[in-house]
């Protein structure tokens, strides 16, 4: 169980995120969803530890997750790397095995097991040697989402995934969030898009600066709710 | 033939009898493979300009130190070290961006640094020269043994934080996400370029230092399509560098610093100039895109050739069989390329910041009808 209370961003004196406070039970998928600035990616950014809190805390299973980061896995946006950096798609999914591999020790057999399940999870074992500069962005997508299934983690975040995606890689991705979804994970997964991808998430979370709805999705996903996030500029399709 | 060869030994043996040619070689090697492996992780990292403040920072550290009667080495590291944290202090208090808090940091050490040495030179009998361009055969025993200490530790520790230093260079925030101290194994990082400059600055000269950190590591970084790889091929271009530079400083009578500097310098002029020839390596992706415009317009596609096309990292230098290599596979290739199943196609990355979310839907229409 996620548990985030009374979490606060602040930039400066501009409040990004105030007042958020909710929970995510195990196996369910959250969209997070918001105009652009609504602090969609600063509240996974916030719970991840990587901008500081004004306030809140952010516990899983009753443990702040600052202790146990390792048990979270953070699949941050394509665009902030550098995709030329010489390095193979295997070794780019090794680097998710880090985290609980601890100092001075080398990847083994069993790292490698892993590394090889998670590339056949997203469809990638046969890309496996190649350079990631090479790989489109639907499939550098799924180099990342590999890299965060072999941390085998609880808590799956996800920021952005189906930016500049192709259909096949949209189709890879929900089909892993179903995985994880029944091994009892619990998912949260930023989305620009209100597009059919929408369709499924268990509950949605509005986001305009605070949590404007969040709840399951028929209930939530409402013109009503919409106007009130995105100011009437969106109307369901 | 025989005679020819002889004489090539000879040329090669010679200067090595006498005792500062062999400890230059030594010195050689030493600083060729240290500035390899650390300036492979400034390219990498994008931190190229961070060899440079470190190197010229070094210089009122070293001045201090003759003032003061301590070892240069411990002064130059200090003063090393100092320049990266007020880098990072200049970053984190102010607006100024990376770049420009570079130029200032660099330019108000080095200032200092000039200023210090000027004025003790004629009591201490200090080359100020030495320190700028480099006296690789002007080394003593004591040097190459501290050299050789600094080595020992800067290579153990890369060795033993490999997959730390990878996971930050690839990924920097992620590996903070995950619970690396990212801060920290930065500045350890840091630490060991500023250890390598100070080995490094009695043969090359804090002048050009930068030459033998990013040089090297730049052309293999051309080379290679692994890390592991960009290290190996660095460290054998920045020792032959350092070796031939040595020799043409000793027979040519010129300053070492610059003479190894423009070894590396011709090396990776050579690569570049051949790159369209290496198939097989990341820099071949020149050719690649030439075959398939080429291609392309002659032949139509077909989608029963498998789509994965795997790429070897092969470093190889025979240019004839590449050759042939390169025609024989052009029909593969072009099918590959425009296989009309998108995971096959390598594409540019979309770049897109928080404005530029619009954009979204545009480029993944963009990916299906692109055929």
């Amino acid at each position: 169980m996620l548990q985030v209370n009374d979490l606060a961003v602040y930039y400066g004196s501009r409040a990004a995120l105030e007042k958020v406070t909710f929970s995510v039970a195990p196996g369910r998928l959250v969209g997070v969803i918001g105009p652009n600035g609504a602090g969609k990616s600063t509240l996974i950014k916030a719970m991840m530890g990587l901008v500081p809190l004004t306030s809140g805390r952010v516990e899983l299973g009753g443990t702040p997750i600052k202790e146990i980061r390792e048990r979270v896995a953070y699949v941050p946006q394509r665009a902030g790397i550098d995709w030329d950096f010489p390095a193979t798609v295997k070794e780019v999914v090794l680097m998710g095995c880090i985290p609980y591999m601890g100092w001075l020790s080398r990847p083994q057999q069993v790292h490698y097991d892993l590394v090889q399940k998670a590339l056949e999870r997203v469809s990638m074992q046969e890309s496996a040697d190649r350079r990631i500069g090479e790989l489109s962005g639907g499939q550098q997508q799924r180099v990342f989402i590999a890299r965060s299934l072999v941390q085998e983690a609880e808590l799956y975040l996800f920021d952005e995934p189906f930016v500049g995606v192709d259909q096949y890689t949209e189709r890879e991705i929900l089909k892993i969030f179903d995985q994880l979804r029944s091994q009892g994970k619990s998912l949260m997964v930023v989305n620009h898009d209100l597009g059919e991808v929408i369709q499924h998430y268990d509950d949605i979370l509005m986001l305009r600066g605070k949590i404007t709805a969040y709840g399951p999705r028929e209930q939530v996903f409402t013109q009503e709710n919409l106007n009130k996030a995105y100011m009437g500029q969106v109307a369901l399709a | 033939m025989w005679q020819s060869f002889l004489d090539f030994v000879n040329i090669i043996w010679e200067p090595l009898t006498q005792p500062f040619m062999a400890r230059a070689l030594i010195s050689a090697v030493l600083i060729g493979t240290l500035c390899a492996v650390m300036g492979s992780y400034l390219v990498v990292r994008r931190l190229s300009l961070l060899g440079l403040v470190v190197s010229n920072s070094v210089v009122p550290g070293i001045a201090i130190a003759f003032l003061l009667y301590v070892n240069i080495f411990v002064g130059g590291f200090i003063s090393g070290i100092l320049s990266t944290v007020s880098l990072g202090w200049l970053q984190t208090k102010t607006r100024i961006k990376e770049d420009a808090a570079m130029g200032v940091i660099l330019s108000a050490f080095f200032g200092l640094g000039i200023i210090l040495i000027t004025k003790i030179q004629n009591e201490r009998k200090v080359n100020l020269s030495d320190f700028l361009f480099g006296n690789i055969l002007g080394i003593t025993d004591l040097d190459l043994v501290t050299s050789a200490v600094i080595g020992l530790i800067v290579l153990v520790t890369v060795y033993a934080l490999y997959k730390e230093f990878l996971l930050l260079s690839f990924d920097p925030q992620w590996a903070e996400a995950v619970g690396l101290p990212a801060q920290k194994l930065h500045y350890t990082m840091m630490a060991l370029t500023a250890l390598t400059v100070v080995a490094t600055m009695q043969s090359v000269g804090v002048a050009l230092t930068i030459a033998m950190l990013i040089i090297p590591a730049a052309t293999a970084y051309l080379l290679t399509d692994r890390f592991s790889s960009m290290l190996q091929v660095s460290t054998a271009l920045g020792v032959a560098s350092s070796v031939i530079g040595l020799y043409i400083s000793y027979y040519q009578n010129t300053s070492s610093g610059p003479t190894i500097t423009l070894v590396s310098s011709f090396f990776l002029l050579l690569v570049v100039l051949s790159g369209p020839f290496l198939k097989g390596t990341s820099f071949g992706q020149w050719g690649k895109k030439i075959e398939q415009m080429v291609v392309l317009q002659s032949e139509p596609t077909s989608e029963t050739v498998p789509p994965v096309l795997s790429v070897n990292d092969k470093t190889t230098t025979e240019h004839q069989s590449m050759r042939q290599e390169t025609v024989a596979t052009i029909p593969v290739r072009s099918s590959s390329s425009s296989n009309v199943s998108s995971s096959s196609q390598p594409r540019k990355q979309i770049v897109r910041d928080s404005n530029g979310k619009l954009v979204i839907r545009t480029s993944s229409q963009e990916h299906s009808g692109n055929s």
